[in-house]
């Protein structure tokens, strides 16, 4: 039976940009921020709200990959302080260390994820047991590296970049545009990208698809680890120094970005494009209420109760079709009641 | 990918001499069969005869203990399914291996995506070839298609499709057509002679005898583990293939019936009973002090319906998902969970002890006692010792072999784990037992003193009604037979009456015209 | 150590004929954990003199109690197969409530307490629901209630901290009768409440039946839903009990009075025999893990490592834990 090709055309959109809804949401905040609340249709506004997005971002990128997978990583907040403190200090000023600090960093920040996948994939224990403990012994060697003070400091050709604007968008936002392609890329193009669902589909059918779940689950955590020391170096570039702290909430900032955006903590559905979106929404929300002047206390409240409402609705919809499948099914056998005739 | 073609008739895959156990149960004893290029091969047997464990040991899923297999002349022993696909054995069965949230196409080349010059997946020659083979098999959905959202026929599809796309020089298809439609099954026949006369080797298992001979060139029979016969379908008949199917040795001896005087209302009486997917208008009626078999079989939907009257339907429907309706000694009553179930008199000994029986980990005597935890208890504390009483009551009654009360369930013999579950329900006095599969993986010698247990039971008054897999149990324990098929109740007999092969003949469709004679009332 | 401490009491009832005894011994059915405190022991004693000085000890004992509660209530979640990581915030909350509605006055303490009791049930019920009648993932759903918590306590106090507690009440954590600290006895008949409910009442066992198998629990007539919530009310109750516990030893209190609680009694529950997916351990094993952690934690402070070494010890306990968990599986 033929079907209306607008079909495909939603489900090419949500391959590379995430659910419908999500961005729905998105533009109704605009919409609704822009009639209700002042100052937030200024341009200077949507700038701040964009630079202050894109640490948030490019850690939730990573942690979409391990949700994707059907894990968790509570680790990137400890990871983000890592590669802040750590980039800071080995560059500590000088234009010349810039590209080998960051590097530095990052394969810093993939090795400790690494070590959190090969424990979660090899002893097949809860990821977020493990990432939890992972990021206490992180934030420990952050606090020995830098006496629990500030530290190091970027080249001056970084300083301020966090807050610059090239034209009218924000250099940040410019910055991150590459590093969403290539995850998107990954996500949506490659061999690993596709067994990443799979992994977080089923992992014992991927397993006997010849995949190695081993290795997927591996990649995952070392891509997110990476990316959260990134953002560490990314942030810094707003903070203008290294901080022990700086990475302090990103882990369920990042969480909750993620499952707004529509990726199932079950893992095997969703994407980078819908957890852009999620970011979106988190940094509107808090975007409002300090416009609003209402306390970042409230906030913490407000993620909490988003949380809950993702967790209810995808138990509610799991459920759901789980039951629908059931009901549908035909009585064992029945539809091929009559054998064919001879021939 | 294309693969040269034997000719027809030179064998694909030679089976010889394999065995393989599971504990106490032999799988397979010796088997050896030969598959040969442009043949379809019928394998046939009871529920547990050995045809899925054997096309199994084949694929790659499992490795025999013993024996060799030869394919394309050569030893193979292969490591996985997707070792064996990729030589060219194509394993397609029921449980589905695609992955819900992927799409068809995506499911179709999984693991092994073609690619683009530039390293990308190539996604449209995923989405022309999938296509392709999508309209080869007669599937309506599309290559985009996510496969969750598909109906359970046209996953079925899917997953013949992914199979034959690549291109197996021996097939293997596990009760393909349970669930589809007509149309997809006369497509799938012809595929399958398409194949056949390309000098694919096709193996194939069904329940239904009449497309057997409609399809297969060859059948061999499997009984116990043991090839009882191979033959050309030319040169047999339906009621021969039968008879080599039924005849399971059993040296267990049954107890003697007694003939117990019917009390005129049934203990439990069930009317029109239905669940959506499982079983429709099931009818029947049980008395104190018999025991009623429930034959059919596997899928018939038989453990559906006793675990629904025990008010714990397959997940995720529920007690109220029943249609029809159940009464216990002549009192209507919705039992609307095991609790309740229990509160009626009602026991259930299910399918798998090991996941559904017992808490392995705990002692025997929690184990024993758990359905009466509360009874036992006084203002919420649990009378210990009265629990022990209970429980070395039950195993001296049931002699479960046991160094003590103490040890975990564990530890104890497939036999004696199953009389632990047993005297969880003696323990508690249940007017109604109802006992799936409880011989299963149990020796000899337990199953004879199962046999003199249920007995026992049903002389003092128990109504028993029990599923079993194995026809000559059926005929040794029962007072009267239900057959089961597709989920309807499709006839009634007695055991003296009747013999193994009318039953088979009943549960597999082939007997229609012995209908219950008598509709209980 | 396969077998839980009902097979043990199970039989001991049985061997004498029924004369249930309570044997300590047989509850604290890790072994293992014991032993390592030894070792910790002895390892702490070579490398501090102070170590086994009395009050060294005693404060050890005291500091632990706050933690052993909140890890027995973790431990029983854990044993139904369940997690609760909003444990740590929910102790943050009773700590600054307890602080602002007490204050300084001994007519207030009885309603006070039975306030932060009545919000941990809360708590425990909302955890709990959601789990066992939706199935929601316990650790998200307590994560989301972890960030409600902390939110909710940020909007109480605004941030400030509070005021000093009334004398009367803080004897329950500094006071002591004889030299024996009033905190521990306290803790003892806590104990001693907990072990008895789990071991010997309908409830407690089938805290066990539920945790080691569900659907057996379920087809041998044990509620599932009512279990598994219990589970989660006990371990938020347990919690609140903490944190009093814990304000009243500290005096005043600010926003870090939880922080990384919930990952500390985890891990002491994952050392002393709980088995993530549930079914294992009682509430013995996770008190010596919180022993065994806070002697550690001691044994930092005395050679005068520096604070962020604690972190590693913790992150540590709870690798260590994991490892200990994934080879108790492969048996």
């Amino acid at each position: 039976m033929p079907r209306p090709d607008s079909r495909s055309a939603v489900s090419a959109f949500q391959r590379w940009a995430g659910p419908v809804w999500v961005w729905t949401v998105v533009g109704a905040m605009v919409v609704a921020g822009s009639l209700g609340v002042a100052d937030f249709a200024l341009l200077s506004n949507f700038q701040a709200v964009g630079q202050a997005a894109v640490p948030l971002a490019v850690v939730a990128i990573g942690e979409t990959f391990v949700i994707l997978t059907g894990g968790i990583d509570i680790s990137v907040a400890a990871m983000l302080s890592l590669g802040n403190t750590l980039s800071m200090g080995l560059m500590a000023g000088h234009e010349g260390r810039v590209w080998f600090a960051i590097l530095l960093t990052v394969l810093a920040g993939l090795a400790a994820g690494a070590t959190s996948g090969l424990i979660v994939a090899k002893l097949r224990v809860p990821s977020f047991i493990v990432t939890l403990g992972a990021a206490n012994i992180v934030q420990g060697i952050v606090f020995a590296y830098t006496k629990q003070g500030t530290y190091g400091s970027p080249a001056p050709s970084l300083v301020n970049l966090g807050y610059a604007n090239w034209g009218p968008f924000p250099a940040l936002v410019i910055l991150l545009l590459p590093l969403l392609a290539v995850a998107l890329w990954v996500q949506n193009r490659t061999r690993a990208g596709r067994h990443v669902y799979a992994t977080g589909g089923d992992p014992a059918i991927a397993r006997l698809a010849g995949i190695s779940v081993t290795r997927v689950r591996i990649a995952a955590f070392a891509a997110s680890g990476g990316l959260a020391a990134l953002a560490g170096v990314v942030i810094s570039m707003r903070l203008g120094s290294g901080e022990p702290l700086a990475g302090t909430g990103f882990d369920w900032d990042a969480v909750t970005a993620v499952v707004i955006g529509g990726t199932a903590l079950r893992g095997g559905k969703g994407g980078v494009g819908g957890t852009i979106g999620g970011v979106l929404i988190v940094a509107m929300i808090n975007d409002f209420m300090n416009l609003q002047g209402i306390s970042t206390f409230w906030q913490t409240v407000a993620k909490g109760i988003v949380i809950f409402a993702a967790v209810i609705a995808g138990a509610g919809t799991e459920l759901l079709t789980r039951r629908r499948r059931q009901l549908l099914r035909h009585l064992p056998g029945s539809a091929a009641r009559e054998a064919p005739a001879h021939g | 990918m294309s693969t040269t073609l034997t000719a027809t008739g030179t064998p694909v895959l030679e089976a010889s001499r394999i065995g393989k156990r599971f504990g106490f149960t032999v799988a397979l004893d010796e088997v050896s069969a030969t598959f040969r290029a442009g043949e379809i091969h019928a394998l046939l047997g009871e529920n547990g005869a050995g045809k899925t464990t054997l096309t199994r040991i084949i694929a790659g899923v499992e490795s025999a203990d013993t024996g060799e297999l030869r394919f394309a002349g050569e030893r193979v022993d292969f490591a996985s399914p997707a070792a064996a696909l990729a030589q060219g054995i194509g394993l397609i069965h029921q449980e589905l291996s695609l992955i819900p949230s992927l799409s068809v196409g995506a499911n179709v080349f999984l693991g092994r995506e073609p690619r683009t010059t530039r390293g990308s997946v190539d996604d449209r020659a995923i989405h022309r070839q999938t296509s392709a083979i999508l309209r080869y098999v007669g599937a309506s959905c599309r290559s985009g298609d996510v496969v969750e959202s598909l109906p359970l026929a046209q996953q079925q599809l899917v997953e013949i499709a992914r199979i034959l796309d690549r291109r197996p020089r021996l097939l293997i298809m596990d009760e393909p057509t349970a669930s589809l439609s007509r149309e997809n099954v006369a497509r799938l026949f012809e595929i399958m002679r398409e194949l056949r006369d390309s000098g694919v080797a096709i193996v194939y298992i069904s329940h239904e005898i009449q497309e057997v001979f409609a399809i297969a060139d060859r059948v061999t029979v499997l009984r116990d583990g043991r090839v009882t016969m191979t033959k050309p379908i030319s040169e047999t008949k339906a009621d021969e293939v039968v008879r080599m199917m039924v005849g399971r040795e059993l040296e267990a001896l049954f107890p003697p019936r007694k003939q117990v005087a019917r009390s005129p209302q049934p203990v439990l009486e069930v009317a029109g009973l239905s669940l959506p997917g499982h079983f429709e208008d099931v009818s029947f009626s049980l008395y104190a002090g018999e025991v009623v078999g429930l034959a059919g079989l596997v899928g018939a939907g038989r453990s559906e319906l006793v675990q629904s009257l025990f008010g714990a339907p397959p997940s995720p429907l529920t007690p109220r998902d029943l249609g029809g309706s159940v009464s216990v000694h002549g009192r209507r009553v919705t039992i609307s969970s095991p609790r309740e179930a229990i509160a009626q008199g009602i026991g259930l000994v299910p399918e798998d002890r090991k996941t559904e029986g017992l808490l392995l980990t705990l002692a025997l005597a929690e184990n024993i006692t758990l359905p009466q935890l509360a009874e036992l208890a006084r203002y919420g504390v649990v009378d210990r010792a009265r629990g022990a009483r209970l429980a070395a009551e039950q195993i001296a009654r049931l002699r479960i072999v046991t160094p003590s009360a103490a040890v975990p369930v564990r530890s104890l013999s497939g036999g004696n784990q199953q009389k632990v579950v047993l005297a969880k329900w003696l323990a508690k006095r249940c007017s109604i037992l109802l006992l799936d599969e409880p011989t299963r993986g149990v020796d000899i010698g337990a199953k004879t003193e199962i046999y003199a247990f249920v007995r026992e039971l049903a002389e003092n008054g128990t109504a028993v009604l029990f599923i079993s897999s194995s026809l000559p149990e059926i005929l040794g324990l029962s007072d009267r037979i239900l057959v089961m098929r597709r989920g309807r109740i499709e006839a009634e007999h007695e055991p003296d009456t009747t013999s193994e092969e009318r039953l088979l003949s009943a549960a597999l469709g082939l007997a229609r015209e012995e209908r219950p004679e008598h509709a209980e009332a | 150590m396969a077998s839980s401490s009902a097979v043990r009491d199970w039989g001991n009832a049985l061997r004498r004929g029924g004369t249930a005894r309570v044997r300590l011994g047989q509850e604290l059915e890790t072994y293992g954990v014991w032993f390592a405190l030894a070792a910790l022991v002895v390892v702490s004693t070579l490398v501090s003199p102070e170590f086994l000085h009395t009050t060294n000890l005693l404060n050890i004992l005291r500091q632990s109690v706050p933690l052993a509660i909140v890890a027995m209530g973790e431990a029983l979640v854990i044993l139904v197969g369940g997690f609760d990581v909003s444990v740590g915030n929910l102790v943050t909350l009773t700590a600054v409530i307890t602080a602002r509605v007490m204050a300084d006055s001994n007519a207030r303490i009885l309603p006070t307490v039975l306030l932060v009791l009545a919000i941990g049930a809360l708590v425990g019920l909302t955890n709990g629901l959601l789990v066992a009648k939706l199935r929601t993932d316990p650790f998200v759903t307590t994560l989301a209630m972890m960030l409600v918590l902390q939110g909710a306590a940020y909007v109480y106090t605004q941030g400030s901290p509070a005021n000093d507690l009334t004398h009367g009440f803080r004897q329950i954590s500094v006071g002591d009768v004889g030299g024996v600290p009033i905190s521990v006895l306290c803790f003892l008949g806590i104990f001693a409440l907990v072990w008895f409910v789990l071991n010997r009442t309908v409830p407690g066992r089938r805290l066990y039946a539920v945790g080691t198998n569900r659907r057996v629990a379920h087809l041998s007539g044990q509620p599932l839903t009512r279990t598994i919530v219990s589970a989660y009310v006990a371990c938020s109750v347990l919690t609140v009990v903490g944190g009093l516990f814990l304000v009243a030893w500290i005096g005043t209190t600010d926003m870090s009075a939880g922080s990384g609680w919930a990952l500390q009694a985890i891990a002491a529950a994952l050392i002393g025999g709980a088995a993530i997916g549930g079914g294992r351990g009682g509430v013995g094993g996770p008190v010596g893990g919180v022993l065994v952690l806070t002697t550690i934690l001691n044994l930092v402070d005395l050679v005068a490592l520096p604070n962020y070494a604690k972190l590693l010890v913790e992150g540590g306990a709870v690798i260590a834990g994991v490892a200990l968990y994934s080879q108790r599986r492969k048996e």
